[in-house]
Formats: structure tokens, C-alpha cells, sequence
């Protein structure tokens, strides 16, 4: 077939497109998206040509000539396309082509390179960057204004790195300059298109000055890729000076990932041409659409990706570091595919405080294992109160005594520490530490790696319940009530006070947290909400009669029983109480609510007279369903577990229950007495007696 | 310890679940989108535990994965509340405060900036493109329940009906027709009539009639076009005769049973006419009786609404019933198939396509008898024929309907086509968010194979072709052929650069006939009354009938068809009735983000593909979205072009970064930061951007802009100065109270934010910077004594009261 490229006539090859046929014939035709060989989709449109038959722009990399083209390879507005498709790029481009530093350096010293040798610990490469700049290195800098230390984006975040510190310090170091001839200088290009990296958000600030910790703290702001960027050379020889276009980009600037050996990836500079989707398998590949379309590369998939991908890339997203300058190891930065806050309580063989969080609300998404049966038993033969909890699928907990013992999953006796007094509090786990409370008045921490105390906090009364552990601007503290009528805020780390707050009464139950406040019941009577920054009180509500076990809380709903058996939903907004609501009146005679609601989405559950356990719905208040349980129940509550209920009594008999209709889908006599509440982790559930024995269910 | 949900171990049952799943749908990469529509079904999100299995058990590996269940919008990768809210912001639904319900239902589920669920995990909120009920605006769906006219200040009561609706769950009871019957009532059951309250209606239908002892015919019908009337319904007398109720509310039901019919037994009978008394005269809502209102005043704008309408997809509009194909063949459906597998040639049907001179309704107007020549002139063994009900469009509801009343047209037109193109297999792509279509399509299709209209050999003819289901996940560009085809095959819905053409490669390699909805409803009638007579409907380059989905400030929007060559004001007077509440026409938006607005004083333009083009908008796939003086039209152009930002598929630069700038440019007009080159400079780009884009999406998303830009540029400028004359931009205008304030504080209790200090008896006053222009407080005044103003406006109401136009 013949068609027209810039009026000469040429004869198209089969599989050959506009592009390689135009450039078979000589001319030129930019392209960022296509590689010759490579599998590829138009995306770029930096090759745009026109055909003047129609008048149609149309990606020349991508379109088979047809019958009757006449293909203008520059004209007037195929260059206004180029350049258009290029400006809009580079505003979504947020990079430095060259360092900074080094583009106001009046001695032209490569000062990236040199910091880049001087983080390798490459200190003789380093020094003989700066020979290559000054006749006498050790005077080199005396008298400069040092320009590089106000460009260094460094001092943007926090503080600018050094240079000139540095510089003196490596001066110091040698006396000549041995290596010089051996390093190849990277020159600064000041001539060609400088893509700016602009000015960071408060989000990047601080994500940078967290993760980049490299020993000079520089960011190596240069683009590793800048001597073969595409992009760059064709903005470069389009004239353009900058992107029209306010830059904004979806992209995480300066998130270097790792992929292997000396292949990397840094997202803020991809183009989204995709050229490294369509040539690995199972590799890269695209993720959300529209203008946040993102090229990403699974953790997983970093073994799948090829070298080659770095010579296909336009620009220097993927980049081969080489060998002198792979130092950045120190900094490599977690890819941003996952990106959860503070979440301490999520592992699954975890069940870290009494209830199994910090709202104590008893409800876990973890299901019980179906049929479930005794996998083995450990006898301690000595009392306890204390309800256990698990970390890492050790149970631990306190003996009356003052015993804490670590029984692993297999039943074997893994951890031991004789607090030597009276406990009756179930202990909290945090950050690999165990908090308890004792009778004699402390709070102790401990540590489960080396079995040491860590901190002890004295207060004038008993600590009978379990901690909780609050975070506020970046401070975690330990929170807890004593017999001594005061509740404490002590820094988790030190043990340290923050702040205590003074109830009227003595405080037995465990507090429960919403947000950066606690909420707990007293024998007063009243509720009260505390805010733990503060130690004030940001609201209180009197009850009908005292409140004996904690509160239970649900998005901004709170549950608490008071002791004649009514129960009172609370909804809380910024540390008020902006509505209650009596949700059960309680009967005079059967009264008594000593154990702690369990609420899920739906419905909350809680022990009612002597032996029967209801369900009502959070909707509407009205009563589901009841169940008539074997034996009397005492303190220990039930816990929610995705869509059962389980719950033991008094007399020591564990019940599952369908929480949606309360039909007993399996019960267990364990013939102990039965104080404490279940805890529940993966496949596992483990029911502790006040005979102190553990006793371990799951599959079969 | 904050945190302790999200992780799970559900890994018990789920992994069998997850098994069961792969088992049945399959473990080729092709079947990715139909088996997380699986998997999301079963666990309502993508549990990381399912998706690990997915990898162990089938071909499709973490790229794909990742690339496909991120493009498409109806995969979710985090657990939901146990409800989900959408709230529709189409078009129809965005001009009439979307934005507002939104933002209400977060302030009153207390929803923290940046989650979508609320902190005890009982609702969930998103945005939805269209809901497809465009007359109800604005419109939210909790859950299968559909609100409309949803009012920012009635959001609370929306909750509260819902969760009402949760306890109950009335049994649903079942009388169909198996008595003796004495008449016949037909109710119309399209979504759009669901939305407004017909399935209670339905009910209390079957309730009443019980209770009253009357044996009579309920009969849902499809979608009976009215939508501002509905719920309607039509009582069929033993004689033929039919009165026609509009608006019909539950509590009017047994008065219009009553009058109608008469029970059986005589002691029913008293006792009826009794209760009936009691009910009328002790019951404030039926004072205002439907009975004792004049024939005229019931049907008269029902009448006024369906003259000049010509119904060819939308024939046997009203009495239709769905599902029922003995009805549909009793009309006249399958005659012309029957007749042509038996008697006539392909090349026939083609030519007679060809010479009706029908152009695709999808967008583009290409003749359709051209995409089928090409198709069946294809040498290759194994065609398909797709139907195109990827109907994304904001404010489009066209397809939706016609799959859910008409589904046999649609069917019989897709066969025909398979015929003259010698294609053996059909797809049916519709999009995920109508579920009532894909339920009556997949019925239908079952009662075709019964009467064997699809499978083995159809009526004996010896051609065979058979149809399956696939249920788009929600992408806009995937109306567009190419990317359709791509997420067919499980790919993300990347169009293709054409040539070469989808009718000369398409699915799998094999030449594929796309067509859409509507087109292929229109062929059956071609084929039955001739392609000459066809083609005296319409104009000279536009023929035969195209449905309209009428919304917007309409006083009577709803579903026309109208042959082609009607003006546009004929539809917006005759059908319509006028702008809403006596305003003045401004424009009308047609083609949703592809298309353009066409000004007022072009408004008697002819319905046709080429005039439309020539205007710079375009018929779309119909959507007809009317604005009044009162709509501002660079709100409207940025309104679509964040659509189209979102929608974009991401592949080329110009539709990915180009809209972005487009609407980071009219974002700084409408926020009256920008500068008079700003507008050259968008329209520049917006110019560059339909010059140099691939595909139609990125063609056309430049339309809405370039339209406002041609034909209201003066508004832009006023906005470049700071003022935006209609309130619309809330940057550019703040809420004042005027001196006509008696001091009631209904707007102070009104106000969600605070922003009113209570102040009784004295004039009220808005602090500018709490205020979110949630527009309650103006509702709620009695006094008119609150208005918005431009923000540089200084208002002093104690010597003369500023108004604004």
C-alpha cells in the first residue's frame, strides 16, 4: 500500500506502524509509550501525527496506515499536541531533575553525588568529588553564603543537610585526592528542562522526615534517571520551561521502593504509559482509574520484574542505581499499597485486655471454630479473678496469688513472673509489655521479652480492673481507676503520671475508651466521662442505682447496666453525653447487672436475673430473643464472635449460642466455677476457671 | 487499641465458600469480573482471605487482580456498614442539591471526614453516577429501597423510615390472578414507579381487594412512561372502559376499589360502603378525594404529556406486562422473526435495515444497517451480537426501562440481528446497577428458550443462536464498544484503537456486532411494518423514534419517545408542560457528559443526530436534562467534567490529565480565583482534548464545556469577577438574613452546623465561615428573609435590603 508522509509517497510494510514507517523513512517522530519490540498501548500521544486527509490526530505508534493517509509529521498543530500532551505530563510529574544543591553551587561542586558516596560510607569517592571541584578542597567553601544549604529541600521538611559540614569534615579526612581520576562526575545540566518537585505538604513532610534517615539526612532529591529521561529530552526540545498547568499529583513523591538488586521504582515519575504492565508477568500493574490511575508494583511481584523494564521506561520511574551510588538502601521506603494507622489489637492470635478491646465491648469478628473441641487443659490449681488474655497465642494471666503465667498454644508453660501479692485485676498487653494492677495498690509493667518490671506506679487503693491504654497526639498512656477514687493517666513507656482525675467514689470496674476519653461507672452512682489529655471531666450522668461492671461502647454508643438492672444507652459526641435513653427498666427483684454488655452491630446482649441471657436490638430497643442458661450466671459476660454468642455461667458451663435467634448451638460443662469472661482468637477460644484452670477449645 | 475491627478470620467457612464460587463460575482470567461479583455477593466486600484463594485456585494471578478490581467501581476492598446509602448525584439529581443530601446524610450518620461508614457500622454512603430515576431527584437508595425526593432537612426522617421498614418485613403476600375476576388493574412496576411507592401500592392492592372481598386482576406492568404521575394506575372494567389514577397514595386505594368494583357477598357489601363512609369522612388525607375529582383534572396533563409521542421501542406502553410472552406475541412480537428465519434471506434483512435508514442510538448516530454489512460480510466462522445496555450516563434511563418492560423487543431484535449478521451467539452487557433488568432479562430469556426463540435450531428454521448475561461492573467507558469487548474478557475496560473495528475483530478475535439497547428495540417494528414506512418517520439523516429520559426543572419529566423532527420546545411545552414552578427556560442539556447544552433561543432545533452535532452537542444515548434561569452553567460544565475525570479510563494523557486540568481550571472560575486568560487557556485544552483524545469518552468530555463556553461564555466571565448570579457556586456567594426576619428561630433550629446563633425576636444572623449553604435554613423560613448573595456584597439590611437576581 502507498501512503503519503510529508508528501512523500512511501510503501507501508505488513505490522508495520505509521511511526516505524515514518522513521524507517527518515523521519522523526518523538515517543515516550512505544519501545521498538515491546508490547504497548497508545498512552502518551507525544507521537501524535495528523492525517491530512481527514484532519484526525491520530498516536502514530499505535495505527496500521490505511488506504488514502497523508501524514503530517509536524505541522503547526500536531507540535501544539506534543506539546500540550508533554505540559500536561510534567503537571503530574512531581520530581527534581537535578539536585537543587546543586544547581546553585557556585563552584559547580556534584554535591548529590558527593552526599550519595558519603551515605555509602564511600568516604574517598566522596572526597574526590569535591577535589574534582576545588584546587584546595580543605579551604573550598570557607568563604561561600553556602546557597546549596537554603535550595536543600531537606530544610524544607525539618533542617537542610549540613553540605558544607560535611564537606569540611571529609576535607579533613585525606590529604589528596587519590581517587579522582576513578570516579565519573556527574555533571549538573542546567541547560536542559528542569522538572521541579514544588513545595511538599504537611502529609509528605512528615512521611519524609519519618522515613529518610540516611546519615547525611539527604533526600538525594536528583532524578537517577535524568541522562536517559524521555521525557525530559523531548520537553527540552520543545522549548518548554515549565508545565502551564498547576502540578498536583495522586502520587506519593519520593517513595522509593526496592524492587531487587539495583532495581528500583519511584512512583511520582511514571507516566502511566504502562509499558511495564504490558511487558512483565504478573509484575506491575494498573490500580484505580481516571486521573488517580497509578502503576503499581505488588510487594509480592518484585521477584517477576526484569531489568529491561528500566530501559523501556520513559522516564526515570524504574531506574537501575548503579553500583557506585546504591546506598539508599537505609532508606527504603514501604510501597504504599497497605496503609493502615495504629492498630495494635489487630493480629489475629491476639486478645490483648479484658473484652478484647478498648471498647470493651465484647464483640469480635473472629468466628468460632464450628463444633469446637477440648484441644487440652493446664491445672495452675490457684484461684484467680482475672480474666485471661492472649498475645501471639499465649494465654496469660494472674493467680490470686500474684502468679502471672504464659500458657502458649499448645498448652505448654511458657512464661512465668511471681508479682509476689494479692491480684485480682485482669492484665493488659501492649507493645509486648503486660500491665496489672494489684491489691496493694500498684500498677505494675512487665516486660514478656525479659520478664523484667519495667515500671511500678503507686496509688492509695486497690487496682482491681483491667487497664486500658488511650492514644493522644502521639502519647500513649495507661489508664485505670483505684480504689483511691482516682484515675490515672501514667505514660506507658515510663510509667510516668500524665494526669489523674478525682472521682467521688472508689473505682472497681475497668474503664472503658472512646476516642481519647473513658468512660466508667461508679458505686456512686454516676457516669463519668474523662478526657485523658486533660484529666477533666467532660460530662458525668446519674444513674438510678450504682454501676458495678464497666461500661460497653459501639461506634458513639455506650451500655452501661446499673446494679437494680436498668440499662442505659448513651450516645457521645466530643466527649458529651448528647443523648441517653433507659433501654431496660430493670425488675426490682431480679435486679443486678454485674456483668458487662457484649453489643454488635445489630443487637446488644446481656445476662438478665438469675440464669437467662436476652438480646435486644440496637434499632428499635425491643427485645429479640431470650435464652434460659443451664446454670446461674455471675460476672463473666459474653462476647460477641462475628455471628455467635458465647458465654459461660457461674456454674461453669460455656454456651454458643446463634446470636441472630439465641438457639444453643453447643455447650460444654467444665465443672469449675466460672468468673471470667471467654477470650477469643483465631480458630482458638480459651475459657479460664476460678479453680485457675485454662481450658483450650478449637477444631478437631 | 483503638482499632480492633476490619481483621478478621473468617478463613473457616469462607475458604469453602470461596471454593463453591470458583467451582461454579470457573478459573480462566477470563471470568474475573462475574466471579468477584460472586465473591463480593457472598462476603459483601473482597475479603483479602478469598482473594488469596483466588490466586491458589485459578489462572488469575495479583496483577490482574489488582488492575481489574480497581477500575470498576462496584468492587469494594473494605468491609461496608451492615447498609449502604447511595445517593444518586445524576444529573437531574445534581441540579436539584444531590451534593446537600449528601453531605446531610454524613452530618446525621456523624460519618468522620475521609471514612464512608458510620462509627457503629450500621450504614455505609456512596455516590452513584445514576440511579436511573432522574424524575424522583433527588434520589438515594439505602439498601433495595429507593427514596426520591429527598430533601437535605428530610434526611433524618429517611433514616428513621428505613430502619422503621427493617423491623417489619412484612411478609410479602402473593395473589395473582386465580379467581373470577370482575376487572382488571394495572400498575405500573418499573424502578422508577418502585421508587415512588408503587410496591406498597402493590400490596395494599392485594390487601384491600382481599379485605373488600373484590376479585379483580392486579397487573404490574412495565414502566408506563409518567414518571412525575406515578404511582398510576389504570382500572379495566369488564367493558374495556379505563380510568386512570395518577399519584395514587396507599390510603386512596380502597375508595377507588370501592368505586369501582363491587363485592361478592351483600353483607361485605354494607359493611364496605360503611367502613368507607367512616374511613373518608375521619381521615385528613383523602379530603383531598381522588374520586371527587373532575375526569380532566386527573388525566388531562397524562393526556397532553403522551400526545406527540410515537411509541415504536416503547409500543404497548402501559398493558404491557413484562414478562408475559404470550401478551407480547398477542401484540404482534416475534411475527417478524418468525417470518424471516423462515422466508427471508440475510441479505434481505440487511438491505431492508439499510433502506429504513436507522442510525445507532448509543452516541454516535452510525448507520446501523452499515455496522451490519460489515459484520455479516466477514468470511470468520463464530460472530457475536452484543447488546449494549452499559448505560452510564447520568441522567439517562432510557435502556434501563425498555430492558425492564420490554425485554422480549429487545430479545427479538438481538435474534434478527444475529440472523442477518450469521452471528450464533448473543451477549446481553448490562450494567450492575439494574438489577431489575438483569433479573427480567435473564426471565425472559428463559421463556424464549421454552418456545425455543433462542437455542437449537429457532422455530425449525435451522439457525441457531443462543444469549447469555453479563453484568457490567460499573464503568462508564465501558458503553464505549471497545472497552465493553475488553471487559468481556476480563481486562479492564481500556478502549482499543480502532481500526480495527470490534465488527472486524472484536470479542475474542471474532467480528462482533455491538449494538445498543434501543436500537435493537427498534428492529422488530422495521422488520413487521417495512422499512419504507420507517423511514417516513423522522427527518431526512434522522429516522424513526427516540426516547428521551426528561428530567431536570421539567414540570412533567418522565420516559418519551418522540419521533425524530420534533423541536425541542414542542417536547419541553407539549410533553412537559413548561419549566417547573413558571421559571424561564436557560438551556437544555442533552447527551449527559458527551453532549452539550443547547441555549434557549436554539431550542427549536429538530430532534436529529446531524443538527444536534452541529450545535456541539450531541443525541447521546438521550438523556434531556432541562435548566431553568436559575441553574448556572459553569457549574454545569464542571458537574460533567468531574463525572468524566472520574470515569476516564486513565490510559492516554489527555483524557487522564487533561480533564483533571480542565476541572482544576473551572474549579478556580467557580471558586472566582481565576482570571480572564484562565478561560482562553481552558478552552484551549478543552479544544486539544477532543482533537487528540482516542476514544468517544475522551472525544466528548470537552462537549459540556465547549457548549457553555460557545453559547453562555458571558457567565464565565461574571464568574472570573466574582459573582455567580444564581447561588450556585458556593465559593463565590454566602447566606445573609435580611431585615424581613421576625426573629422565630425556626431557621436557628434548622441549621445543622450552628451557624445561627438563637436569637429569638430579634433579626437573625449567619456567621459566613461555620455555614455550609445546606440551603435548610431558606427552606424552613416562613419570611423569605434569607437570601444568598454574592460574597463581596455588602449587605446592610438596616437601610435597604440588597437583593439579588
Amino acid at each position: 500500500m502507498l501512503i503519503y508522509i510529508n508528501n512523500d509517497q512511501v510503501e507501508t510494510k505488513s505490522g508495520e506502524t505509521i511511526l516505524e514507517t515514518a522513521r524507517r523513512m527518515g523521519h522523526t517522530i518523538p515517543s515516550l509509550c512505544y519501545a521498538k519490540g515491546a508490547k504497548h498501548k497508545s498512552s502518551c500521544m507525544v507521537c501524535a501525527v495528523q492525517n491530512a486527509a481527514n484532519g484526525q490526530i491520530i498516536p502514530s505508534c499505535t495505527t496500521y496506515p490505511t488506504e488514502g493517509m497523508q501524514i503530517t509529521t509536524d505541522s503547526e498543530e500536531v507540535r501544539k499536541v506534543r506539546s500540550l500532551s508533554l505540559e500536561l505530563l510534567l503537571s503530574d510529574h512531581r520530581a527534581d531533575c537535578e539536585a537543587p544543591c546543586a544547581m546553585v553551587c557556585p563552584q559547580k561542586l556534584e554535591i548529590e553525588q558527593m552526599l550519595s558516596y558519603y551515605d555509602a560510607g564511600k568516604y574517598p569517592e566522596a572526597h574526590a568529588v569535591i577535589a574534582a571541584a576545588f584546587a584546595l578542597p580543605e579551604i573550598g567553601c570557607d568563604n561561600c553564603k553556602a546557597p546549596c544549604e537554603k535550595a536543600c529541600r531537606r530544610g524544607t521538611i525539618d533542617q537542610a543537610v549540613s553540605i558544607r559540614e560535611i564537606i569540611k569534615e571529609l576535607a579533613g579526612m585525606f590529604d589528596t585526592a587519590s581517587l579522582a581520576e576513578e570516579i565519573k562526575i556527574h555533571n549538573t545540566d542546567k541547560n536542559s528542562f528542569q522538572s521541579r518537585l514544588g513545595r511538599f505538604t504537611e502529609k509528605e513532610r512528615e512521611r519524609l522526615k519519618e522515613t529518610v534517615n540516611t546519615p547525611s539526612r539527604c533526600l538525594h532529591c536528583a532524578c537517577s534517571g535524568r541522562t536517559e529521561c524521555k521525557l525530559r529530552l523531548y520537553a527540552t526540545a520543545e522549548g518548554i520551561k515549565r508545565s502551564r498547568y498547576d502540578a498536583s499529583s495522586t502520587l506519593p513523591v519520593m517513595n522509593k521502593m526496592h524492587i531487587k538488586e539495583d532495581l528500583w521504582f519511584e512512583q511520582a515519575k511514571c507516566i502511566r504509559c504502562g509499558i511495564c504492565v504490558y511487558n512483565s508477568d504478573n509484575g506491575f500493574t494498573f490500580k484505580d482509574r481516571g486521573f488517580g490511575m497509578q502503576v503499581v508494583l505488588p510487594e509480592e511481584n518484585r521477584a517477576n520484574v526484569s531489568p529491561k523494564l528500566a530501559e523501556m521506561c520513559p522516564t526515570g520511574a524504574i531506574y537501575i542505581l548503579r553500583s557506585a551510588f546504591c546506598i539508599l538502601l537505609a532508606m527504603i521506603l514501604t510501597s504504599c499499597i497497605s496503609g493502615s494507622g495504629f492498630s495494635d489489637s489487630s493480629d489475629d492470635m491476639d486478645w490483648l485486655l479484658f473484652r478484647g478491646n478498648s471498647a470493651l465491648s465484647g464483640y469480635t469478628e473472629h468466628q468460632l471454630p464450628k463444633n469446637p473441641v477440648l484441644l487440652w487443659s493446664y491445672k495452675s490449681d490457684t484461684r484467680t479473678v482475672s480474666s485471661p488474655v492472649v498475645k501471639g497465642g499465649t494465654t496469660y494471666w494472674c493467680d490470686k496469688r500474684g502468679l502471672v503465667r504464659g500458657v502458649d498454644i499448645h498448652g505448654e508453660l511458657a512464661f512465668e513472673y511471681n508479682l509476689a501479692t494479692a491480684v485480682e485485676a485482669t492484665p493488659m498487653i501492649y507493645d509486648s509489655a503486660l500491665y496489672i494492677g494489684r491489691i496493694d495498690g500498684f500498677m505494675t509493667a512487665i516486660s514478656l521479652a525479659t520478664k523484667d518490671t519495667l515500671w511500678n506506679y503507686e496509688t492509695m487503693g486497690q487496682v482491681s480492673a483491667s487497664p486500658n491504654i488511650v492514644d493522644f497526639e502521639g502519647q500513649k498512656a495507661v489508664v485505670f481507676g483505684s480504689y483511691d477514687n482516682f484515675l490515672y493517666c501514667v505514660d506507658y513507656q515510663t510509667g510516668e503520671e500524665i494526669n489523674r482525675f478525682e472521682s467521688g467514689y472508689y473505682l472497681n470496674g475497668a474503664v472503658a475508651l472512646w476516642k481519647k476519653y473513658v468512660i466508667f461507672g461508679g458505686c456512686d452512682s454516676w457516669v463519668r466521662i474523662i478526657d485523658c489529655q486533660t484529666g477533666v471531666q467532660t460530662d458525668s450522668l446519674l444513674l438510678e442505682a450504682y454501676v458495678p461492671a464497666s461500661p460497653a461502647i459501639m461506634g458513639n454508643y455506650c451500655y452501661v447496666g446499673d446494679y437494680s438492672g436498668n440499662i442505659y444507652k448513651l450516645m457521645l459526641e466530643n466527649g458529651k453525653i448528647i443523648r441517653h435513653k433507659k433501654m431496660i427498666s430493670g425488675d426490682s427483684e431480679k435486679g443486678s447487672f454485674v456483668s458487662v454488655p457484649a453489643i454488635s452491630g445489630e443487637a446488644f446482649y446481656f445476662l438478665s436475673g438469675e440464669r437467662n441471657i436476652k438480646a435486644i436490638s440496637r434499632i428499635n430497643g425491643k427485645q429479640t430473643w431470650e435464652y434460659m442458661l443451664k446454670g446461674n450466671v455471675g460476672e463473666s459476660s459474653p462476647v460477641v464472635c462475628d455471628d455467635k454468642l458465647i458465654i459461660c455461667t457461674k456454674t461453669g458451663i460455656v454456651s454458643i449460642l446463634d446470636a441472630s435467634n439465641g438457639k444453643l448451638e453447643w455447650e460444654y460443662d467444665t465443672g469449675e466455677q466460672i468468673v471470667s469472661s471467654p477470650a477469643i482468637i483465631k480458630n482458638h477460644f480459651m475459657i479460664l476457671t476460678a479453680k485457675g484452670t485454662l481450658l483450650c477449645f478449637g477444631k478437631k | 487499641m483503638n482499632c480492633t475491627c476490619e481483621h478478621n478470620n473468617k478463613a473457616e467457612d469462607l475458604i469453602p465458600k470461596v471454593d463453591a464460587i470458583i467451582d461454579r463460575i470457573g478459573t480462566s482470567r477470563q471470568v474475573i469480573i462475574p466471579l468477584l461479583q460472586a465473591l463480593q455477593e457472598a462476603f459483601s466486600y473482597l475479603p483479602s482471605e478469598a482473594i488469596e484463594r483466588v490466586y491458589e485456585r485459578t489462572e488469575i494471578d495479583r496483577a490482574q487482580l489488582i488492575s481489574v478490581s480497581t477500575f470498576y467501581s462496584q468492587f469494594r476492598h473494605i468491609p461496608y456498614g451492615k447498609h449502604l446509602i447511595k445517593v444518586c448525584t445524576g444529573t437531574a439529581c445534581h441540579v436539584k442539591g444531590a451534593g446537600n443530601v449528601y453531605d446531610s446524610f454524613r452530618r446525621e450518620l456523624k460519618m468522620e471526614d475521609g471514612s464512608i461508614t458510620s462509627s457503629d457500622q450500621l450504614f455505609s454512603i456512596e455516590k452513584i453516577a445514576c440511579l436511573g430515576c432522574c424524575t424522583l431527584a433527588p434520589v438515594v437508595q439505602i439498601d433495595e429501597k429507593i427514596y426520591g425526593h429527598v430533601m437535605p432537612g428530610k434526611v433524618n426522617e429517611v433514616i428513621d423510615d428505613f430502619l422503621n421498614l427493617q423491623e417489619k418485613k412484612e411478609k410479602e403476600e402473593n395473589k395473582q390472578e386465580q379467581r373470577q375476576v370482575a376487572g382488571e388493574i394495572r400498575l405500573g412496576m418499573g424502578s422508577c414507579c418502585q421508587a415512588s411507592g408503587s410496591s406498597d401500592i402493590y400490596k395494599e392492592l392485594l390487601t384491600a381487594s382481599d379485605e373488600l372481598g373484590i376479585e379483580v386482576n392486579i397487573k404490574p406492568v412495565g414502566c408506563v412512561g409518567v414518571c412525575n404521575k406515578v404511582p398510576l394506575i389504570d382500572v379495566v372494567l369488564p367493558d374495556s372502559s379505563i380510568t386512570r389514577y395518577p399519584n395514587v397514595k396507599a390510603i386512596e386505594i380502597k375508595e377507588i376499589l370501592h368505586h369501582h368494583f363491587k363485592p361478592a357477598g351483600y353483607l361485605k357489601r354494607l359493611k364496605n360502603s360503611l367502613l368507607n363512609h367512616i374511613d373518608t369522612f375521619h381521615t385528613d388525607i383523602t379530603w383531598d378525594n381522588v374520586i371527587w375529582k373532575g375526569e380532566n383534572e386527573r388525566t388531562g396533563v397524562i393526556d397532553s404529556f403522551l400526545s406527540g409521542q410515537k411509541h415504536i421501542s416503547t409500543e404497548g406502553y402501559g398493558f404491557l406486562a413484562p414478562l408475559n410472552i404470550d401478551e407480547y406475541v398477542a401484540s404482534g412480537g416475534f411475527e417478524a422473526l418468525k417470518a424471516i428465519v423462515s422466508s427471508r434471506s440475510r441479505e434481505e434483512v440487511i438491505q431492508s435495515i439499510l433502506s429504513s435508514g436507522i442510525r445507532g442510538r448509543g452516541g454516535g448516530g452510525f448507520p446501523t444497517g452499515k455496522k451490519w454489512e460489515i459484520v455479516a460480510a466477514s468470511p470468520k466462522k463464530e460472530k457475536y451480537v452484543i447488546c449494549n445496555g452499559d448505560e452510564g450516563d447520568p441522567g439517562a434511563f432510557m435502556d434501563r426501562m425498555m430492558l425492564e418492560s420490554y425485554p422480549f423487543r429487545v430479545i427479538e431484535g438481538m435474534i434478527i440481528a444475529g440472523y442477518a449478521v450469521g452471528a450464533d451467539k448473543g451477549v446481553f452487557y448490562i450494567r450492575a446497577e439494574y438489577p431489575l433488568a438483569v433479573v427480567r432479562i435473564r426471565t425472559a430469556l428463559e421463556l424464549c428458550r421454552e418456545r425455543n426463540l433462542i437455542g437449537e435450531n429457532i422455530a425449525g428454521s435451522g439457525f441457531s443462536f443462543d444469549i447469555s448475561i453479563f453484568e457490567g461492573a460499573g464503568a462508564f467507558v465501558c458503553g464505549e464498544e471497545t472497552a465493553l469487548i475488553a471487559s468481556i474478557e476480563g481486562e479492564r475496560g481500556f478502549p482499543k484503537q480502532r481500526p480495527p473495528y470490534p465488527a472486524v475483530e472484536g470479542l475474542n478475535g471474532r467480528p462482533t456486532l455491538v449494538n445498543n439497547v434501543e436500537t435493537l428495540s427498534q428492529i422488530p417494528y422495521i422488520l413487521r411494518n417495512g422499512s419504507d414506512y420507517y423511514g417516513g418517520i423522522g427527518t431526512s439523516g434522522s429516522k424513526g423514534t427516540k426516547v428521551f429520559a426528561l428530567a431536570g426543572k421539567i414540570r412533567h419529566g418522565g420516559l418519551i419517545e418522540v419521533p425524530m423532527g420534533v423541536t425541542l420546545n414542542q417536547i419541553i411545552e407539549d410533553i412537559g408542560g413548561g419549566v417547573e414552578g413558571g421559571e424561564k427556560l436557560k438551556a437544555v442539556q442533552i447527551g449527559g457528559p458527551s453532549g452539550g447544552c443547547i441555549p434557549a433561543h436554539l431550542c427549536d432545533v429538530q430532534v436529529d443526530f446531524d443538527a444536534f452535532n452541529q450545535m456541539g452537542a450531541m443525541m447521546g444515548s438521550g438523556g434531556l436534562v432541562v435548566l431553568s434561569e436559575s441553574d448556572c452553567m459553569v457549574d454545569m460544565a464542571r458537574y460533567f467534567l468531574s463525572f468524566t475525570c472520574e470515569q476516564s479510563c486513565g490510559k492516554c494523557t489527555f483524557c487522564r490529565v487533561g480533564i483533571r486540568r480542565m476541572l482544576d481550571l473551572l474549579d478556580k472560575i467557580c471558586s472566582g480565583k481565576a482570571d480572564m486568560a484562565d478561560i482562553d487557556k481552558l478552552e484551549e485544552l478543552a479544544l486539544n482534548v477532543k482533537k487528540s483524545s482516542l476514544c468517544g469518552l475522551g472525544k466528548t468530555a470537552p462537549n459540556p464545556v465547549l457548549t457553555t463556553l460557545k453559547y453562555f461564555r458571558e457567565e464565565y466571565e461574571e464568574h472570573v469577577k466574582g459573582v455567580c448570579k444564581t447561588g450556585t457556586c458556593k465559593d463565590m456567594v454566602k447566606y445573609v438574613v435580611t431585615d424581613e426576619c421576625i426573629g422565630c428561630t425556626k431557621c436557628a433550629k434548622a441549621c445543622p452546623v450552628d451557624a445561627i446563633p438563637y436569637t429569638p425576636y430579634e433579626i437573625h444572623s449567619i456567621e459566613v465561615e461555620t455555614c455550609v449553604q445546606c440551603g435548610l435554613c431558606i427552606d424552613e423560613c416562613s419570611f423569605n428573609a434569607i437570601r444568598k448573595v454574592a460574597l463581596n456584597e455588602h449587605v446592610n439590611y438596616k437601610d435597604k435590603v440588597v437583593t439579588t437576581a
